[in-house]
């Protein structure tokens, strides 16, 4: 098995999983190398038997479904994180402030910080994920214009 | 619980009420974030992959060089001139992202490959 074989086989072990932002970037700046993208191809044209040629193909298509299928579970928790975080947190602030008006300021000092938190901790989640997103997206649209060029 | 809520005045169980809210509900956020955002695996590639991509940009520049497209050094980096019309159909695609902005001449739109020259490793034999 090639090294380039290696790696596609890393990248599909480790989608499977749940690599950071970082990783994400190594692999998106492996496969936009233009010597990559010619050392597989040349790769899959020198196979002349059509199974293992088909299977790297399909291993490819895999790949970029992998790809897909974790920039949409990153969308869903990105929107996710927004709804309970952003705007769970900021409700939680605006509707104690109201009380706090209304009642007593001391009892709600507590659900104010906590909201404040929760806020916080979602605006900061949700661009982590929304990065993963667009880079899960880069690596999908890559994998595609690869198979594109497969001869 | 019963006994404690009869034990406690009004503001009191305000309070309390209010605390808990104001604590479990981040609290039980966070927990959740935390299970969402883990991450494993390293950064970037690791130094087996980084040797690939060198050994394969080096293949890359050698078989460009046997079909007679010298690398030149401009701005102190390696590119191929106008190397667009002799590149292969797969290799112009390959480098579909690099294509010029209206305006720019040959020698200004010259592919870059992503190693820059500082690195020797990556240098074809000869250049």
């Amino acid at each position: 098995m090639s090294k380039i074989s290696d790696f596609l086989d890393t990248v599909e072990r480790e989608i499977g999983g749940a690599p950071g932002a970082a990783r994400l970037r190594g692999i998106r700046g492996m496969l936009d190398d233009p010597a990559f993208v010619a050392g597989l191809l040349d790769e899959l044209g020198g196979i002349d038997n059509p199974v293992p040629r088909n299977a790297k193909i399909i291993e490819l298509w895999r790949l970029r479904r992998a790809f897909e299928d974790n920039r949409q579970k990153r969308r869903s928790e990105k929107d996710l994180t927004m709804q309970f975080g952003v705007t769970g947190g900021v409700t939680m602030i605006v509707g104690s402030i109201v009380a706090a008006a209304a009642v007593a300021i001391l009892p709600f000092v507590v659900p104010i910080v906590g909201g404040a938190c929760m806020a916080l901790q979602g605006v900061i989640g949700a661009s982590r994920l929304d990065e993963e997103t667009h880079l899960y997206g880069q690596l999908a649209g890559q994998t595609a214009e690869i198979l594109k060029q497969v001869p | 619980m019963f006994n404690l809520a009869h034990s406690l005045d009004h503001n009191e169980a305000l309070a309390l009420a209010m605390a808990l809210v104001g604590v479990v509900i981040p609290l039980i956020f966070t927990v959740w974030l935390r299970s969402v955002l883990k991450r494993d695996g390293g950064d970037g590639l690791t130094g087996d992959e980084e040797l690939l991509r060198m050994q394969l940009t080096e293949n890359l520049w050698a078989r460009r060089k046997q079909r007679g497209v010298e690398p030149t050094v401009k701005d102190g980096r390696f590119t191929y001139g106008s190397v667009i019309g002799k590149a292969s159909v797969v290799e112009e695609a390959a480098f579909r992202g690099r294509v010029p902005s209206v305006g720019q001449t040959p020698s200004q739109y010259a592919i870059v490959p992503d190693v820059p020259a500082s690195s020797p490793d990556t240098r074809p034999a000869g250049c």
